[in-house]
């Protein structure tokens, strides 16, 4: 498969595949983005939508075509911002979709569904597929490089204890530890 | 693979039955890339008076039109946004100032209008949402504004 580099140096040269397969990779990453925001659904493809316009305006200006994943990560988050400020949406927009989930037929679901935002937003960058790198991680999650990794084992930890039973509530547990604050 | 893969295989997994990424969201980034005009000079957002910009903000307060800058190399553009809450009117002025096509793109389709020798346009009927204004010069140069949301 062809690096995020590659794929930009292509998708320059008119490679819609080249930009398809850009899609592929980081639409998952700036949906858990615009979600963790707790936008609408609505609100959110918008913000998604603009990601990408602002991609391909400045397609052929990307200094670092290597870090085409961060820079996505850091605009979704910008726009969020922005959209926050602006207040909530007063028409319907790409998409407009309740929140609720369809339904929830197993465990780790059940615990996912339940986690603190936080906490759900980072193990959601983490099983993005292909795996995001060190550095998308972090602009995804606006942490230090060099914090991901023992993120990434502290939150898996902590799901297997909770998987196993071996913690209390769900949301108070992994809101010490995963949540809000500044454990990093 | 290890466990840990594993454990993040069913983790996405579960997010795509939780929430999945709507088809909307992907078929919108893969319509994206129609929109590229290399050829043309790019004006990104430089101020913007609903906030959010790296310049600062403050062109105006949150109520009343909203004012947005953008800047490139050797030209402005400015406009001001208003309309309801499905329809907007983007008013502006092109600096230097020069007569120009105008289209104004968005994600359905676009709008076209003029702007005059003094280079100012108004444009009615924008549909709200991610919009980007394409400036075609007399001698055929043309000026893209970075997308915003209107």
């Amino acid at each position: 498969m062809s690096g995020p580099g590659e794929l930009v140096l292509r998708a320059r040269r008119d490679d819609a595949d080249a930009w398809a397969a850009l899609v592929e990779r980081y639409t998952g990453m700036l949906w858990s983005i615009a979600r963790s925001y707790d936008l609408n659904a609505a609100d959110s493809g918008d913000v998604i939508q603009t990601a990408w316009l602002r991609l391909v305006e400045r397609l052929h200006l990307l200094r670092k075509p290597d870090s085409v994943g961060a820079w996505l990560a850091a605009t979704a988050h910008r726009e969020c911002r922005r959209t926050l400020h602006r207040g909530r949406r007063e028409r319907p927009g790409l998409i407009d979709r309740g929140a609720a989930p369809p339904y929830i037929d197993y465990d780790l679901e059940k615990l996912l569904a339940a986690l603190p935002e936080r906490c759900r937003t980072i193990l959601r960058v983490f099983a993005q597929a292909p795996p995001l790198t060190y550095a998308e991680v972090a602009a995804a999650l606006e942490i230090p490089v060099g914090t991901v990794g023992p993120t990434r084992r502290r939150c898996l930890t902590r799901l297997r204890a909770q998987l196993a039973g071996d913690v209390g509530d769900v949301g108070e547990g992994a809101g010490d530890d995963m949540g809000g604050g500044d454990p990093w | 693979m290890t466990d840990d893969e594993e454990l993040l295989g069913q983790i996405r997994a579960a997010f795509a039955a939780l929430d999945p990424v709507p088809a909307l969201v992907r078929d919108a980034a893969l319509a994206a890339f129609a929109t590229r005009r290399p050829w043309a000079v790019l004006a990104e957002l430089s101020a913007d008076s609903a906030g959010g910009t790296p310049a600062g903000t403050g062109v105006r307060g949150r109520h009343g039109p909203r004012l947005l800058v953008f800047t490139g190399p050797g030209s402005t553009v400015e406009i001001e946004v208003t309309g309801d809450d499905a329809e907007r009117e983007i008013a502006g002025r092109l600096a230097p100032p020069a007569p120009a096509d105008l289209v104004v793109r968005h994600p359905h389709g676009e709008v076209t209008a003029h702007a005059d020798r003094a280079g100012h346009f108004v444009v009615p009927r924008v549909p709200a949402g991610p919009v980007s204004l394409v400036f075609v010069l007399p001698d055929a140069s043309s000026i893209v504004t970075s997308w915003i949301r209107v």
